[in-house]
């Protein structure tokens, strides 16, 4: 089952694995949508750029948690 | 009237009364007599996003200009689709120096698996120059994926190459 919908305010809980330099701690963001035939990971759009301009991130479903 | 075929006799089978010239195939499509083939190809882990890194090179022997006529990249792992320009993949010329294979400098999908890569016309590659194919990760999150590829064709002499090459 999806569990987050098209626009919904998520965080991103980017931790050591995951994070894009510079930043590390739970991220605040859009849900975009699922990946095309790939359920377990997501876009995910970041309120503000983070280093070197990264907007959009496709990130595991599993690091995404609602606000 | 023909004059490279006679008409046996009573016969309705045509065969060649002279020599066949076969002339050379040209070498932008077709390896040269004295050509040494080539299939490079390799996998290095998703780089860190916003960067790059060489997927694999290699060098063009000296006296040898070369064609890539065969073309593969792809993605092993979750994050990526097709045409989602969250990774890029560029075909260098000549790595050190820069330069990028005109119009595959931007490749945002897979243009064919390693077992079955697809066929180009032939991108000319140089003597002496290194020849690499760079991943750029953009947007998904590293988390053990890898990327490879495969650049196929041949090396030849330059000396076989038409002077007339247009490219």
């Amino acid at each position: 089952m999806l569990q987050f919908s098209k626009g919904q305010l998520v965080r991103v809980l980017l931790d050591k694995k995951l994070s894009i330099e510079g930043e590390s701690a739970p991220v605040e963001a859009k849900f975009v949508d699922y990946l095309h035939g790939q359920p377990d990971w997501a876009v995910v759009e970041f309120e503000k750029a983070h280093h070197g301009g990264v907007k959009f991130l496709h990130v595991p479903v599993s690091v995404i948690e609602s606000r | 009237m023909n004059t490279a075929f006679t008409r046996k006799q009573g016969k309705s089978i045509y065969e060649p009364s002279c020599a066949v010239v076969v002339p050379q195939l040209p070498v932008q499509n077709f390896m040269a007599p004295s050509g040494k083939p080539f299939e490079f190809h390799g996998g290095v882990p998703l780089p860190a996003i916003g960067a790059q890194a060489t997927v694999f090179s290699f060098q063009v022997p000296r006296g040898n200009n070369g064609f890539i006529r065969r073309i593969a990249n792809v993605f092993v792992g979750g994050g990526f689709t097709d045409f989602s320009s969250a990774i890029i993949w560029q075909i260098f010329l000549d790595l050190p120096k820069g330069t990028v294979a005109p119009n595959f400098d931007n490749i945002i999908a897979s243009m064919g698996s390693v077992s079955n890569p697809s066929q180009v016309d032939g991108i000319h590659i140089m003597e002496l120059a290194t020849v690499a194919l760079v991943v750029k990760n953009i947007s998904i999150a590293v988390a053990g994926q890898l990327v490879g590829g495969r650049l196929g064709g041949s090396f030849h002499s330059i000396r076989e190459e038409p002077a007339n090459i247009a490219f």
